[in-house]
């Protein structure tokens, strides 16, 4: 716990280390949209809880003494911005599976269904949300996506292709009649066949288009000038 | 989108084709390709020609130009058998290459290539010059089925296109994106209409009046 005000993000786009809180990135300007990279999955996959469950019973917050009003106080006051993200995805149903119960929970579900309060588990007395909802107090939190490894951010990192060689090839393939054309969509098919590298595949489908859609503008231009000879009626 | 000179134009029958032959070649080469593509299930490929195949499908785009540039700057004399050869291996190469485009995605998920390697490229190259040889030597096909193919194969392309663009710049409602593609269909044939009777008759006008 006494590591939350010391803690730092990642700044998806760039890379650099930001404010946890901050919501646009002090380097690069984005802006940083945490509430989406919070996915329910990746909130299970890298481990909500201690043991690895999704919810906890009440018991273990007695045990580890985290029902205890200080704490509770201590930690909203430091980490009120995550804890509210995470009750929000919580409220949107996502954090926990409500069809899984750990044992005291299922004393508590048996005795409810008893007294008819349950109906086949669909229905969950707010008492029981209300144990449930405190597991957010764990000092085990879910693991910020640094998404360093993302396809975004890869291509980011790694340009293979500098700014200045598409600009250069674009221009070849669209003032070059012909046969900036052909050199385009070669060069298009050798950039959209390379392995591993997206951001040299997007340049050249995209390439690819502009070459066809340039040469079918240079084909009706010649046919007008062809035209426009008097020895020549059209190409 | 054509000069529709009748000396350049091929007869069936007694009736001229609506496009001259160099176009007539071009949006047949891409009306079988379509054809192909879709008897073979690859109107969802999302994978472009390997390397090689695809510098292959360039060069056959070569021939065409060639006849077009030696036939303008008065270098040579061309036919219409040439000009129809010429056409369909050009047209051919851009529906092989406009298919897949729109599908691809970046991230290399792609599956289904849109031609699987040489075999297929030579059985295509063999039904564009049956075709070709049909159309030249016979007057088997019908005048109305090589006109529809041939405009079959000019409303593909331009609708392919602006299809392809659209998703390229991710503009407008994704399940909308084949009625935008129409739409710019019917407004780029609007526009070379007007074209045709503003401009192009204009020059034909002042070539008459030179001559």
């Amino acid at each position: 716990m006494s590591n939350f005000g010391e803690e730092k993000a990642i700044c998806n786009f760039c890379g650099e280390e930001i404010s946890p809180d901050a919501k646009r990135c002090p380097y690069c300007g984005s802006i940083l949209n945490r509430e989406r990279s919070l996915s329910n999955d990746e909130v299970k996959n890298k481990g909500l809880y201690d043991d690895g469950s999704t919810t906890e019973s009440t018991g273990s917050y007695h045990s580890k003494g985290l029902i205890d009003n200080s704490v509770n106080a201590d930690i909203e006051n430091k980490d009120f911005t995550n804890e509210q993200k995470i009750d929000d995805e919580i409220n949107k149903g996502g954090l926990f599976d409500t069809n899984y119960n750990t044992p005291g929970e299922e004393k508590i579900n048996v005795q409810a269904r008893k007294e008819g309060v349950v109906g086949s588990g669909t229905q969950i007395p707010q008492e029981q949300i209300a144990v449930q909802k405190p597991a957010v107090y764990n000092n085990v939190r879910p693991m910020r996506p640094t998404m360093i490894n993302t396809p975004g951010m890869r291509a980011y990192a790694k340009p293979s292709v500098s700014n200045a060689m598409k600009v250069f090839l674009t221009s070849l393939c669209n003032f070059v009649p012909g046969l900036g054309q052909l050199v385009g969509a070669i060069i298009a098919i050798v950039f959209v066949n390379s392995e591993g590298d997206e951001d040299k595949r997007s340049f050249g489908v995209a390439l690819l288009v502009n070459s066809i859609i340039v040469f079918v503008i240079w084909a009706i231009f010649c046919c007008i000038a062809g035209l426009l000879i008097p020895a020549n009626n059209g190409i | 989108m054509c000069h529709q000179i009748q000396e350049r134009t091929i007869y069936i029958g007694e009736k001229p084709l609506p496009f001259c032959a160099r176009d007539t070649g071009i949006y047949l080469g891409i009306f079988i390709a379509l054809i192909y593509c879709i008897c073979r299930g690859k109107l969802k490929s999302d994978k472009i020609p390997s390397t090689r195949t695809g510098i292959l499908l360039i060069m056959l785009t070569v021939p065409m130009m060639i006849d077009a540039v030696s036939s303008y700057a008065l270098i040579r004399q061309t036919d219409n058998t040439v000009r129809l050869l010429t056409g369909i291996f050009f047209g051919m190469p851009i529906a092989l290459f406009l298919i897949p485009a729109a599908n691809y995605k970046v991230d290399g998920s792609n599956r289904l290539k849109v031609i699987d390697g040489c075999v297929d490229l030579l059985l295509l190259t063999f039904i564009n010059v049956s075709v070709a040889f049909i159309i030249l030597k016979f007057d088997l096909p019908a005048w109305w089925t090589v006109s529809t193919a041939c405009l079959s194969g000019l409303v593909f392309i331009i609708s392919r296109l602006g299809y392809t663009v659209i998703k390229l710049l991710n503009i407008g409602n994704p399940e909308r994106r084949g009625v935008y593609s129409l739409a710019i269909t019917a407004v780029t044939f609007g526009m070379l209409y007007i074209f045709k009777y503003c401009v192009i008759e204009w020059i034909m006008y002042q070539i008459g009046d030179l001559r």
